[in-house]
């Protein structure tokens, strides 16, 4: 028996037959000899024994690495196993043509550098590289926030997808505002296209018919208001309130030079509300029977002509009034009762907040008479027929009145000797006369001047007494010293600014234009088309 | 980008090279009297100026015209100094200009803080934008590094060499490591394997975490080879008398072997611990040297490809702002 090996060194290949035993090491004597300073003199042994089976002999303590394990002590090899000696590859194999098994060395040549070629003395040595991981990096932002975001916004795909892809989500420059949250989820729903500012028509599609800010037309183009887009003034993704724009400079830009806009008589200068001119006041106003409005300066102290006649002062009269159940204290809840949302009032109702105390009650003959309130032409002829249904001669004089009194009331005593007579009393001094002023009707009929109580007087102006409820009335309204209806209690710009500033200001309350005014207050116009006659081009056409 | 791999190599500090590295380093500093910190003071302070004085009907942002004012000049400064970085590499040469774009790319590179924060508006989200400006904040804290340690490291590489060219140094590795073997093997098979095993397993540098801790567990064989060869001067004559620490042990040892020289192979073994000493010493200030080094580099790693992924993502970030404008 024999083995045969076969040494394979650089180009050259030498193959011989062996006796039982091989030795393989560096010295001159082995069978094979290994060059190199890491080879051991004699390093192994491989032995065939009897049965034919190799057997490998560690001679030396350096060991070999037999199928990638180190191995020092004395083993058996089967074919197929892989020896390795200082960088000398030895092959354990069959030889196809005799079935012996056959040993295949292959010396390595470059033994005294191989050792040299493992150190890493550099970062670019240890495998640190600087193209790959920056290519890598470089393709992975693009695709990822840009090509896969384009991709999905083209094509439509399963809303899994986007859940797991990166969407244009990443193009978002902040958080859009509280009422617009429900379109996060689609950029496309206000960013129709690519490259093109968000058009008006998006925002329009929701808030149709939304007026415009002036039905001047002239004003529009001067102020260069027709060239604005929603998106100029309403700015998305700043935060969760930032569409609401309330920089003053969003308005004072214009309200700041009222002689930039000649068409415009009722503009006046403002830069702040540090400079905010004095309120006007919007009230009635009464040529005979014809009723109008003007717009008065509130520092003048102009008359609301209500028709009424109510002092508040002697109904606030801190000694109280007489109820129908002895007397009381009037306070101003008494009457003015908060509207649901308590921004402002309801109406006064005589039935509701009046007839408690005061009683239409009118003695006709021995009898008491109670008028309603009612139509002038319903009243009068409730007293005719009083009249009518005495006996004769019971009108022409009439006792003292028991009737209850109220403060400052005039004695009833004495009369009138006609129906017409106390007609004409009724609705002149007596009875309606208490709280309305006087007025003949179009047929010289008695009558009472047509009662207008406004609602709001700065129509301009928001205002809401839900936000000013911790303020006591008498703060602001000035209704204990008033003695005449028509006078307006309302409150003037130094009350607003004990509590309110500018916005700049640190010493009050920081109060914007939109705080009170409404923008898109125009009547004639809706945002982007002129209605009637003031034709002009729809706002934002430029932008579309 | 083949540019700034072959950079890498001129950035390798060898000897002399680092001292004069070091010089050109503090001269980038005070380049033509500060010119460029002026320049890019001025630049932040006219930015911050302009920030506090702008009143934007918005909350500040990037979409203002100073937001859009500010992120352009931060923008036109990325590109410029990213290739300004190619450029200063390039000419490498030394010439004056090159400590000027050194110059300029450090004190304008450090403006951007200032310049792109204020173009933000201090609005920050998950997005691309916020990407795009974290990658230019690491790109720079990258660079500070950079900074920090080529005013420091270069001085304790030098110092370390002690005049030693570094290949040198390399190459007497393998010379030591051949002579140990060759001594070894005039000794006997058993210290020439010990020998051997223990000069073949011991490994100079290491991977990039065992570079930059300083830490190289393969630099030696752990004490092995010190053992055998005092227990094979026992064994030839001589025998260190009481513990002590190893380096303290090879020193009383080698002195009893050198009087007891009369023996060839003492003699030889003397030799050898000499050999392996040194070849250990000498491993070790490599390894050093090559820890040294890696911290120096190690930031460029980060900054160019950070800077090229910065790149894209300040395309991404203006393509898509005017995506959706």
């Amino acid at each position: 028996m024999s083995l045969r090996v076969e040494v394979i060194q650089g180009e050259e290949r030498r193959s011989f037959d062996t006796g039982a035993t091989i030795s393989i090491g560096r010295s001159e004597e082995s069978t094979v000899v290994l060059p190199g300073l890491y080879v051991a003199r004699r390093h192994i042994e491989i032995a065939q024994q009897d049965g034919g089976a190799l057997h490998l002999r560690c001679k030396s303590p350096l060991g070999v690495v037999r199928n990638g394990k180190t191995v020092r002590e004395d083993c058996g090899l089967q074919p197929g196993d892989r020896l390795e000696i200082a960088g000398h590859q030895l092959l354990l194999t069959v030889d196809p043509g005799s079935k012996e098994p056959l040993l295949r060395i292959t010396v390595d040549v470059g033994t005294a550098s191989r050792k040299a070629g493992d150190r890493r003395l550099d970062l670019r040595a240890a495998g640190l590289r600087m193209r790959r991981p920056a290519l890598i990096a470089a393709a992975a932002v693009l695709l990822l926030t840009l090509v896969v975001p384009l991709l999905l916004r083209a094509v439509a795909v399963p809303p899994v997808v986007e859940t797991v892809l990166p969407t244009d989500d990443w193009w978002s420059s902040g958080r859009l505002s509280n009422a617009h949250q429900h379109f996060a989820e689609d950029c496309g729903s206000c960013h129709l296209q690519l490259f093109r500012r968000v058009p008006d028509k998006a925002c329009m599609d929701c808030h149709e018919g939304i007026a415009h800010h002036s039905d001047m037309v002239a004003e529009a183009g001067l102020s260069s208001l027709d060239e604005q887009r929603c998106a100029s003034c309403h700015r998305e993704h700043g935060g969760t309130h930032a569409v609401l724009p309330e920089h003053p400079g969003t308005c004072v830009d214009c309200h700041g030079d009222p002689e930039a806009f000649p068409a415009s008589t009722e503009l006046r200068r403002i830069t702040a509300f540090e400079d905010h001119p004095s309120f006007r006041a919007t009230v009635t106003r009464r040529e005979g029977a014809e009723l109008g409005t003007a717009r008065l300066l509130l520092s003048e102290a102009p008359a609301d002509e209500t028709g009424l006649v109510f002092p508040h002062d002697v109904h606030m009269d801190e000694e109280g009034v007489l109820g129908p159940d002895g007397p009381e204290q009037l306070a101003c809840s008494s009457c003015h009762r908060p509207d649901a949302g308590k921004v402002g009032f309801r109406a006064i109702r005589f039935e509701r907040d009046c007839q408690s105390c005061h009683q239409l009650d009118l003695v006709v003959g021995e009898d008491m008479l109670r008028l309603p309130h009612a139509e002038p032409a319903a009243v009068r002829q409730q007293v005719r027929s009083a009249v009518a249904a005495l006996p004769e001669g019971a009108f022409s004089r009439r006792p003292d009145s028991s009737a209850r009194r109220r403060a400052g009331a005039e004695a009833e005593r004495g009369g009138p000797v006609s129906a017409d007579a106390l007609v004409a009393e009724v609705f002149s001094t007596r009875v309606c006369a208490k709280c309305h002023e006087p007025a003949e009707d179009a047929e010289g009929l008695p009558d009472v001047q047509p009662v207008r109580l406004r609602s709001s007087w700065l129509v301009h102006a928001r205002f809401t007494h839900a936000d000013h409820g911790w303020v006591s009335c008498g703060d602001c309204h000035a209704a204990r010293d008033s003695e005449d209806a028509d006078e307006l209690l309302l409150p003037d710009l130094a009350t607003c600014r004990s509590c309110h500033a500018g916005v700049a200001s640190s010493r009050g309350v920081r109060s914007a234009c939109i705080d009170c005014h409404g923008f898109h207050v125009a009547h004639d116009t809706v945002m982007g088309w002129a209605q009637g006659d003031n034709q002009h081009e729809p706002m934002g056409s430029t932008g579309d | 980008m083949a540019v700034a791999e072959r950079l890498l190599q001129r950035l390798r500090p060898d000897g002399a090279a680092a001292a004069e590295r070091e010089a050109e380093h503090r001269s980038i500093f005070v380049y033509a009297g500060f010119r460029y910190l002026k320049v890019a003071l001025l630049l932040c302070a006219l930015s911050i100026l302009a920030y506090a004085l702008h009143d934007p009907h918005f909350p500040p942002s990037g979409n203002t015209w100073l937001g859009y004012t500010l992120g352009t000049i931060a923008a036109l400064l990325i590109v410029w100094l990213a290739w300004l970085g190619v450029r200063k590499r390039n000419f490498r040469a030394g010439t004056g200009r090159v400590k000027g774009w050194v110059s300029a790319h450090v004190y304008l590179g450090l403006s951007l803080l200032i310049v792109a924060t204020l173009h933000t508006g201090f609005q920050f989200g998950l997005n691309v934008h916020t990407l795009a400006y974290t990658l230019m904040v690491l790109v720079i804290l990258s660079g500070i590094y950079g900074i920090i340690a080529y005013s420091i490291l270069p001085t304790r590489i030098t110092r370390a060499r002690e005049g030693g060219e570094f290949r040198e140094m390399v190459d007497s590795i393998d010379r030591l490591g051949e002579q140990a073997l060759k001594l070894a093997d005039q000794i006997d098979s058993e210290t020439h394997a010990v020998v051997a095993r223990s000069v073949g397993s011991a490994r100079v540098g290491g991977s990039v975490g065992e570079q930059l801790r300083g830490r190289y567990p393969r630099a030696d064989s752990g004490g092995t080879l010190e053992e055998f060869l005092k227990l094979k001067g026992s064994e030839v004559g001589a025998a260190p008398a009481g513990p002590s620490g190893r380096q303290a042990t090879i020193a009383f040892f080698a002195d009893q072997l050198f009087d007891s020289g009369r023996e060839p192979r003492g003699e030889k073994l003397q030799k050898l611990l000499q050999v392996t000493s040194e070849r250990k010493a000498l491993i070790e200030r490599i390894n050093r040297d090559t820890t040294l080094r890696a911290r120096l580099n190690i930031w460029l790693y980060l900054h160019v490809p950070l800077t090229i992924a910065l790149l894209a993502a300040l395309v991404v970030h203006i393509v898509s702002v005017f995506l959706y404008w």
